[in-house]
């Protein structure tokens, strides 16, 4: 666990300032004044703010200071300190203690206005508390400190229920072993006892033929029982790997579904469907040609070599020669590699990105006829991943033919040194022996060049399972299914006071009050980037607040069964996604099993019936890829057909009528008074006049709520921001228009 | 909009602005308009509160010496971009390039994901890197660093 960074011990030239009064905030900060790397350190108290920097330290009564705010600059950030005299800068900060310095200020801020100072679950900082690498986000395992046992281990459970089957795989390749051993060693009887003997004085023909017949029926079987064993490992280990790999996607696609909507932020979706795809394909190689042949390589390896020692420990020495040399040839390669493993990751990362962009973004690249420079840029990224990949299978095939040449010299060694010593008499070998020993010696190989092998599997896989690890170790959403079912349906949603910010530092929502009562429709207004559309993801769970609450039919959201929540929330967006599929699917989403009468008078409600029952096939005509192409309006009515049919208590409508003309806005309107009629519904619409239906306008300005109160009523005050905001819709309007009518003239 | 038309000041640790006709000063700030494309060059000067623009500078040099001097202070604290002069080591762990370098403001550790996005080549030969949290480190020219730097650079990204 880290350290708490807001009560690091005082430095010793603060202490004595400080005295007796109660430290509230202790923090140091890696940046000075001038930039540079530094440790001010900043001490907040009841009373008094100090900062300590290069020995000197400066105070400030908490009655002098107005506000707190934090400075956004570029890579770092700055707190400023209002004073009555002026703003004073107070302490700069990189990056990395965005979100500690961005509660400070709100600490200091809070403690000014004599409020409780709050301070937010540590999330554990920007660096590993154990080795103090910078890690890849907040929060998340240090991967300096994971070693590669532990990833591989989190990949285990996959493989873990088809322990038999692994078993058998294991137990088949051993067979298949011991039978490719038993050949050379009836070769090595064959000669010593029946070819090399045959003309010596009392040699039983009888007993010889007898002999030769067991032999060759041994290797018979030997070679029926190798291509039996190895048969069923191979089929089993084949079924196994695609079990395993198809086992893995479904995971990761299940998590990627359960993750943050911050993640998705974070991440492109080329990028994410690369690891789904390509790097599952790569861990395969470790999971299934690897791991399960770690066993029964190792054991090959011994007993093959065990034998070998048995007949000849001289010659066996010289077999095992190239044994060290590819090991330690192995261990610098491996270390070679691995930077450039990552750099063709990073290769195929940038190639999907490019193929996505061009697919989703066909559209504008035709209509500006940018096909040759979005071509040139994709051939500058697929060469890069070219050049990468040559240069690593250069260096893996340079590997592998010195591989070759050691063990071809270990094996002319063996040939020379063996007849040597034969034709000399100078050791107890015979002829059989040297044979035996030869062939025993290319199988001998095998477990090797698989010692070698690995090292490109685990290279490979290596490098995927960190990617797919990351997907993996995310942290989910929330558990769906623990939480609080509501009893009482008091239906009220309120925000008590909530703070949210994307990257933290920059506040979007400043302190949010609202209490929307149940069955009333609320109607959030303001410029873009005002923060209506994060009010709207915060009620979806799409994000959590950083500090403040929201309170869903008496509870705290985080606190309620999301699964529930969800079920009871229907959002309309401004940009309704379609499923591939039917249109009566599409509108029975949320509500599979709703009957064909349920799903046609939601349809008709939002007008959107006219128009399907116009299709060839209805409402089975299929959307999506090579189905029906449905204009923007008509996809926004069957969203708002799908929000009708699932019978939400609270609606979200985010813009839910932004892509229909005016004419057809209206018949929606109406539909949408119906809908909303007894749901708690909090619409954001861009056409001010469109939240005629609202009880209650919510005016928001630079993440505050400025105005509030009916529409009737905002409307008729000079000079209010909401009057504002349509005085200016209005004049567009009118512009627009006149631009019309002259074109027209 | 000439030079003598309007003011820029440095105080308490902000740009002021003061246009024609006796303006009243407005807390600014200036931003380069392509701090990785065009570090240097054009410069907007945008109200601080209102985020409304309020100056536009094609280049530096068409301002006089004194106001090209308080622009650079104002630059120079909100650019803090740490300059690298020296890779000291490297490695690579599960997709994370734990960097530790020496740049002019002193010695930092740096992490960076998705190399081929986060690091940025520059026309003028340079190299913007940012790291997992968000900080920007700038590489004048990769060429001229130690070999040393140079070949942990290049196994590294």
């Amino acid at each position: 666990m880290s350290p708490n960074p807001f009560q690091t011990p005082l430095p010793k030239e603060l202490l004595q300032q400080v005295g007796d009064s109660s430290v509230i905030i202790s923090i140091s900060s890696d940046l000075n004044t001038n930039l540079e790397v530094g440790c001010p350190h900043l001490c907040l108290t009841e009373k008094k703010l100090f900062i300590l920097e290069n020995q000197n330290v400066s105070s400030f009564y908490l009655s002098d200071i107005k506000e707190a705010t934090v400075v956004e600059l570029y890579g770092q950030s700055r707190i400023d300190l209002l004073l009555s005299e002026g703003n004073h800068p107070l302490v700069n900060f990189s990056r990395s203690l965005t979100p500690e310095f961005a509660t400070v200020a709100r600490a200091i801020n809070n403690q000014i206005k004599g409020e409780a100072v709050e301070f937010p679950e540590y999330d554990g900082g920007a660096n590993c508390s154990t080795c103090g690498s910078p890690l890849s986000q907040r929060g998340a395992n240090c991967h300096r400190c994971l070693s590669r046992w532990e990833v591989l281990k989190n990949f285990f459970p996959f493989i873990n229920p088809h322990r038999l089957k692994l078993a058998l795989i294991i137990g088949c390749t051993l067979l298949a072993v011991a039978c490719q051993m038993i050949p050379p060693l009836l070769e090595r009887q064959l000669i010593d006892e029946l070819l090399t003997q045959y003309h010596d004085d009392g040699f039983d023909n009888n007993l010889a033929f007898h002999t030769l017949c067991w032999i060759c029926l041994g290797m018979i079987l030997s070679h029926i029982g190798f291509s039996i064993f190895n048969g069923l490992a191979n089929i089993n280990n084949s079924w196994l790997s695609d079990r395993v790999i198809a086992d893995l996607r479904a995971r990761l696609h299940e998590k990627l579904q359960q993750v943050s909507m911050s993640y998705h932020n974070r991440h492109e979706s080329g990028q994410l469907i690369g690891r789904v795809m390509n790097d599952t394909q790569e861990l395969r190689h470790f999971l299934i040609e690897g791991v399960p042949f770690l066993l029964v390589n190792t054991l090959s390896f011994f007993a093959i070599g065990g034998v070998l020692f048995y007949i000849s420990p001289f010659l066996a020495l010289l077999a095992f020669g190239p044994v060290p040399l590819l090991f330690f040839g192995g261990a610098y390669f491996w270390k070679k590699l691995i930077p450039i493993f990552h750099q063709r990751g990073s290769k195929i990362g940038a190639l999907h990105s490019v193929v996505g962009e061009t697919i989703n973004g066909i559209r504008p690249i035709k209509a500006a006829t940018r096909q040759s420079s979005r071509q040139q840029q994709f051939v500058g990224v697929n060469q890069g991943y070219f050049d990468i990949s040559f240069k690593l299978n250069r260096t893996f095939i340079g590997f592998f033919e010195m591989m070759g040449v050691v063990m071809g010299l270990s094996v002319a060694l063996v040939w020379a040194m063996g007849s040597h010593s034969m034709i000399m008499g100078t050791r107890d070998i015979s002829l059989g022996d040297l044979t035996a020993f030869v062939h025993l010696v290319a199988l001998f190989h095998g477990p090797i060049k698989w010692f070698a092998a690995i090292t490109n599997w685990m290279t490979h896989s290596m490098a995927s399972a960190e990617r797919l690890l990351h997907i993996l170790e995310q942290k989910d959403e929330a558990d769906f299914d623990a939480g609080v079912i509501p009893q009482n349906r008091e239906g009220d949603l309120k925000f008590c006071d909530v703070r949210f910010s994307y990257e933290k530092g920059k506040e979007v929502l400043k302190g949010i009050d609202l209490t929307i009562k149940k069955g009333t429709m609320v109607g959030l207004v303001g410029k873009s980037g005002a923060g209506k559309s994060t009010i709207i993801n915060l009620i979806s769970r799409f994000h959590e607040p950083d500090a403040g609450h929201i309170e869903v039919e008496g509870h705290q959201l985080q606190d309620l069964n999301l699964n529930w929540w969800r079920e009871n929330l229907g959002i309309v967006m401004q940009e309704p996604f379609l499923f591939q599929g039917t249109l009566l699917e599409n509108i029975a989403y949320c509500k599979p099993n709703a009957s064909f009468e349920e799903i046609v008078k939601a349809a008709k409600a939002a007008h959107a019936h006219d128009f399907i029952i116009d299709q060839e096939d209805g409402y089975d005509s299929l959307v999506g890829d090579g189905g029906l192409k449905l204009s923007g309006g008509e996809k926004q009515r069957i969203a708002i057909a799908r929000a009708i049919l699932h019978d939400p208590p609270f609606l979200i409508l985010d813009e839910a009528t932004s892509a229909v003309d005016s004419q057809t806005e209206s018949k929606i309107q109406a539909s949408i008074g119906e809908l909303v009629k007894g749901r708690t519904t909090i619409a954001i619409a861009h056409r001010l006049a469109t939240l005629r239906n609202a009880q209650r306008l919510i005016v928001i300005e630079d993440g505050k709520i400025v105005e509030e109160g009916p529409h009737d009523e905002l409307i008729k005050m000079e000079g209010g921001h909401f009057k504002t905001l349509v005085d200016l819709q209005t004049k567009n309007n009118q512009i627009s228009s006149e631009t019309m009518e002259l074109g027209n003239v | 909009m000439s030079n003598d038309s309007f003011s820029l000041t440095w105080k308490d640790g902000h740009l002021w602005f003061q246009g024609p006709n006796d303006m009243e000063a407005k807390k600014a700030k200036a931003l380069f308009a392509r701090p990785i494309s065009g570090w240097g060059e054009e410069v907007s000067i945008l109200d601080h509160h209102e985020q409304s623009e309020l100056l536009w500078i094609e280049s530096l040099k068409e301002l006089s010496s004194d106001l090209q001097q308080t622009l650079k202070i104002a630059l120079e604290k909100r650019y803090g971009i740490f300059q690298i002069s020296k890779i000291i080591q490297s490695e690579v762990n599960f997709g994370n390039r734990i960097v530790e370098v020496e740049t002019q403001q002193g010695r930092r550790v740096m992490n960076v994901v998705s190399a081929w996005k986060n690091v940025i080549n520059q026309k003028d030969g340079s190299v913007i890197i940012r790291d997992a949290v968000g900080n920007r480190y700038r590489i004048p020219n990769p060429q001229n660093m130690d070999l040393h730097s140079q070949a942990l650079f290049n196994s590294t990204f």
